[in-house]
């Protein structure tokens, strides 16, 4: 999918509609002519648009920011998103990480619920820092992350379009080729692309985290997706197409 | 000489955020005795992350080597950054 930002900015073709929502054509039709899901012409006989607001809307009324965020990391070209997920900088992420944090912990059934939720936010914190780490003055398009929070599924979705995790490794091991051997190092090896810092423990933390609690995860970047979950004691990473830009992780719980 | 971690704030995430409460803690640091120990309080702090601890901690425990101690070290993320970092020493 390859959404031309330059051209429709804010818009929608109907075809990107149909990848983005996984409904059918009818279904859109059917939906554009009740008032349901309206699209739009930009000339009388001209092709159908939708408007990336209410594309955004209906997937986060299905609740599916997942997929939102995959879209957002796979796209060629930048898109704009949300403000509702929308971290430009470090310190909104931080401040919507805390919010979240608080309401989690505020609901929390038990101590051992509360537990979870303190892993849960220090992995999401350790990812969404390592972004903003890791691209500081280098983001290849948009700056800044994706950062949502699915209440039904208990999902944390973060992404990014940054140089992702072969590129910035490599600038301290030139040897790495693949997106999959650099994804392997980071979740297994203390190294850092900002070397000599003493930094590189992140993304070991979050394996020790989800291997030792009711925790999944799934973290994309390039074209290799790991998948992670309580109790493994080898990485599951394969490769994958279409390739994502920067990295996805999605935690489930 | 005891230090509230909770006054830097309750959720504990970022390598800024560590940085810049290591350096607020100087002008303290600098006015304790020799040999006195320093005590880290975790109460009321709900997330820790290796990422701020490696900007706090690490220096305070390689500066003061066997002079820190840790208190109210229940909360998982507390244990397993503190875990994590101090396998780097």
């Amino acid at each position: 999918m390859n959404i031309k930002k330059q051209s429709h900015p804010g818009l929608l073709t109907i075809s990107e509609t149909v990848e983005l929502t996984g409904l059918s054509l009818s279904t859109l039709r059917r939906w554009d002519a009740l008032g349901t899901l309206k699209s739009f012409r930009k000339s009388p006989h001209g092709n159908r648009y939708y408007h990336r607001v209410d594309i955004d809307n209906y997937l986060l009324q299905k609740q599916d920011i997942s997929t939102l965020a995959k879209q957002w990391v796979q796209n060629k070209t930048a898109v704009e998103l949300s403000e509702t997920f929308y971290c430009q900088t470090r310190d909104v992420f931080s401040v919507r990480l805390e919010r979240l944090q608080n309401e989690l912990s505020k609901a929390a059934s038990s101590q051992a619920h509360d537990d979870l939720i303190s892993v849960i936010i220090a992995m999401a914190g350790e990812i969404g820092n390592n972004s903003f780490d890791h691209n500081l003055g280098n983001w290849p398009d948009i700056p800044g992350i994706f950062f949502g929070y699915n209440s039904k599924l208990n999902q944390l979705i973060l992404a990014d379009r940054g140089r992702g995790i072969l590129t910035t490794l490599k600038q301290v091991r030139p040897m790495l080729k693949k997106d999959a051997q650099a994804l392997k190092v980071a979740f297994t090896e203390t190294i850092s692309g900002r070397a000599p810092e003493a930094r590189g423990n992140g993304l070991k933390f979050v394996r020790k985290i989800v291997t030792n609690n009711p925790i999944k995860l799934w973290f994309l970047s390039g074209s290799a997706e790991l998948h992670l979950k309580q109790g493994d004691e080898k990485l599951h990473i394969r490769e994958i197409s279409p390739t994502v830009r920067g990295c996805l992780a999605i935690i489930k719980y | 000489m005891q230090i509230d971690l909770n006054k830097f704030g309750k959720v504990l995430t970022s390598r800024p955020a560590g940085k810049e409460a290591w350096l607020a803690f100087q002008p303290k640091l600098k006015k304790m005795k020799d040999k006195e120990m320093i005590e880290i309080n975790f109460n009321k702090v709900a997330v820790l992350t290796p990422s701020w601890a490696d900007e706090f901690i690490t220096p305070l425990l390689r500066e003061y080597p066997k002079r820190v101690k840790f208190l109210n070290t229940k909360n998982p993320s507390i244990k397993a950054s503190l875990q994590i970092i101090r396998k780097e020493e």
